[in-house]
């Protein structure tokens, strides 16, 4: 058994120890770079085909709910804080950001679903149709990213120079997106609950993150934001673009960490189970 | 594993399936909590509504041999084959395989309707484990083998299913596996694209690099084209040699099941000459087989009003008393023309002792323009046994007009028209 070009298939995921199993995963993962980079170039053609308005949705679709919040927001029936920039400057980098999360999750845990009909038929890493699923929600994010610019641009407002280190603040609401989304494809595979589940608590979640409106300072929804995770994210993306300071380095520190080890223990999970996948979905 | 000649080596492998959804959703969700927490699962136990797809099956692949896997619907061929590609872990045993494994189990599965024929081979590609210079580099061969031609460029949704197949065919084909895993996949497709694709599957295990497991109800291509057999019963294998197997699998109603047997392949492995030269009893040879005309010259070519021979060259092992002769006619797609039985045409059964020649004459073809495949059967008059097999020999069947109806029936009556008042 000692050539390295015998694959061995048992009751068990792995033997090879809890250090093995890390290099094993190390090595599925780099061997199904060009897979995952396929089945995104995949998804991303067919996006738009048959539509009229192709990539313009994702411009219209964050302009319409900022379009919307502004509404609310002049009517007086809600009241979203006041900040020291435009209101639609402000809404774009918070609906910028969260896209990133909540097309992420969506996207991921739909991946496994989706592909039932190969999954049972072929083996390839898993991993990678998660991974790929996250490609266009990336797209999507740029080209958010793009139309943000001209928002400012249009306000005239000129964002900090620390503004070059959102991708940093970034990483750890990729790694809760990405340790969160493999769950939650696992167990979507299993019991298809998962996929209306979600739709129902981020959209929960949209609202009880300062998204579109300023941090609260009382109540309980203020008690709330402090444990959420992407809440501070968000506050430390503005504080980053608006402000040149962080409002709260060591909660983004602690987000940092956590958000790691939730990534490194879902994608554990993920390899350990992905082959109790196929015989369920 | 063993040694370097070893290709795959399943030892006590055993899979179990819930019988119902139900169960299947709650035995998932606890067995994934077991193994993320690290628990303990007693895979080797059944829970209630459970059952064995796979009970204790072992055997060990060579490399460049091919097995076939026989056995009735719901046997366990397709979970074996699955354990086998690694889809489904084994509950119990272990399963080693050397080298790269393809799977022909669901053609174009993973394929994007929006997507061209091109897009869809990188896709389809890199799914099934290429990278993307393998691909750049196999592009052509694979395009030219599947035969869509210019349809490469074209969303496959517009594609016929034919098409379809045949693009996923021949991207799995040009994989260069050391294990190839075939599942019944290749009864879709027409004629002309099973037996390309059969020709591909044999030049492969010609060059003696991979290895085969081959899972087919079509029991003429499994004698033919497999070394060993493995018959699955209720999960549980049964080894033995191929013409036990295939008498057992095929059971009291052989004729029916012969007869039934899909077309599939029929005529290619005919054509390569490995048809069975006995699927039971081996006793009685067929020697030779000549197909003559009515002047006693050996030719292939007919008219619709010829008489055609068929001169079978028998050696006996020892005496055989009531055997019984029978010649079918195929088109080349394996559909049956005509079958008829020597007991049928006023023969009693025959008494073969040493060395015969039998003659079976058609007095006259009266076949249409075409292609046929000839072939005989020597088997006991209930058909318990079976003596001989050839199903090698071509006829072409060349009408002076031109065909009426065009492709429509095969029997070209000799009729008489006239007009009464």
């Amino acid at each position: 058994m000692s050539d390295d070009n015998v694959i061995l298939y048992q009751p068990e995921a792995s033997r090879e120890g809890f250090l093995g199993t890390w290099r094993e995963m190390a090595h599925n993962a780099a061997s199904s770079r060009g897979l995952t980079w396929r089945l995104f170039v995949r998804d991303f053609s067919v996006r738009y085909k048959q539509t009229l308005l192709g990539p313009a949705w994702a411009v219209l679709t964050p302009l319409i709910t900022v379009a919307a919040f502004m509404a609310l927001n002049q009517s007086g029936v809600m009241s979203l804080g006041e900040s020291s920039v435009p209101y639609a400057v402000f809404a774009m980098v918070g609906l910028t950001v969260w896209t990133l999360f909540s097309g992420g999750l969506a996207g991921a845990s739909r991946s496994l679903v989706q592909a039932s009909s190969f999954i049972s038929k072929i083996k390839f890493p898993r991993e990678a149709l998660v991974l790929s699923s996250q490609g266009t929600v990336v797209i999507d994010f740029l080209i958010r990213c793009a139309l943000t610019a001209g928002v400012f641009a249009w306000h005239g407002v000129i964002p900090q120079w620390t503004i070059v280190f959102v991708p940093l603040a970034l990483m750890p609401l990729v790694l809760i997106t990405l340790g969160v989304g493999l769950g939650l494809a696992l167990l979507n595979a299993v019991v298809r609950d998962i996929e209306h589940g979600v739709t129902v608590v981020v959209g929960l979640f949209f609202f009880l993150t300062p998204v579109m409106y300023q941090p609260p300072t009382a109540g309980l929804l203020a008690r709330l934001t402090a444990y959420n995770p992407l809440a501070v994210v968000i506050q430390s993306v503005r504080d980053l673009v608006f402000a040149g300071t962080l409002s709260q380095p060591l909660a983004l520190a602690v987000v940092a960490v956590a958000s790691l080890a939730v990534f490194l223990a879902s994608w554990r999970t993920f390899f350990v189970l992905e082959t109790l996948v196929a015989e369920r979905i | 594993m063993s040694g370097a000649s070893t290709a795959v080596r399943a030892d006590r492998v055993s899979k179990k399936f819930a019988r119902r959804l139900k169960h299947s959703v709650r035995y998932g969700l606890q067995d994934m909590a077991r193994t993320t927490f690290g628990m303990r699962r007693r895979t080797d136990r059944l829970r209630s509504e459970e059952f064995w797809a796979v009970r204790d099956v072992s055997f060990e692949l060579r490399r460049g041999e091919v097995l076939g896997l026989i056995g009735a619907n719901g046997s366990g061929k397709s979970t074996l084959l699955s354990m086998l590609n690694g889809i489904y872990r084994p509950d119990v045993g272990e399963i080693a395989v050397r080298g790269r494994v393809a799977a022909l189990i669901q053609i174009g599965a993973g394929f994007h309707p929006m997507l061209t024929g091109r897009e869809n081979i990188y896709v389809n590609g890199a799914i099934l484990g290429m990278g993307r210079a393998e691909i750049d580099r196999k592009l052509d061969a694979i395009v030219d083998f599947s035969g869509v031609g210019e349809f490469v460029d074209l969303p496959v949704k517009h594609y016929s299913s034919g098409m379809y197949v045949r693009l996923g065919f021949s991207i799995a084909a040009h994989l260069e596996p050391d294990v190839l895993l075939v599942d019944e996949v290749l009864a879709v497709g027409d004629a002309e694209f099973r037996a390309r694709s059969m020709e591909r599957m044999w030049q492969m295990v010609q060059s003696g690099t991979v290895s085969i497991i081959f899972v087919s109800h079509n029991m003429l291509a499994v004698n033919g084209f497999c070394d060993r057999l493995i018959l699955l019963e209720h999960g549980i294998a049964q080894m033995g040699r191929k013409g036990e197997l295939i008498a057992r699998y095929l059971g009291d109603d052989v004729s029916e099941r012969w007869d039934a047997v899909d077309p599939e392949f029929r005529h290619v492995i005919a054509a390569r000459g490995r048809i069975a030269k006995e699927v039971q009893t081996g006793d009685l040879e067929i020697m030779s087989l000549d197909i003559v005309n009515e002047n006693g010259q050996r030719t292939s070519q007919f008219r619709p009003d010829e008489r055609m021979s068929v001169m079978v060259g028998l050696r006996a092992k020892h005496r055989l008393d009531n055997v019984v002769s029978s010649v079918v006619l195929r088109d080349p797609s394996g559909l049956v023309v005509s079958i008829e039985r020597s007991i049928f045409h006023g023969s009693e059964p025959f008494t073969i002792e040493g060395d015969r020649t039998l003659e079976i004459q058609f007095r006259p073809l009266q076949l249409k323009s075409g292609r046929y495949l000839v072939g005989v059967t020597f088997h006991d008059p209930s058909l318990q046994a079976v003596y001989g097999v050839r199903e090698e020999d071509l006829i072409q069947v060349a009408d002076a007009m031109p065909n009426p109806g065009g492709k429509e029936g095969f029997f070209r009556p000799n009729l008489s028209w006239t007009l009464h008042d």
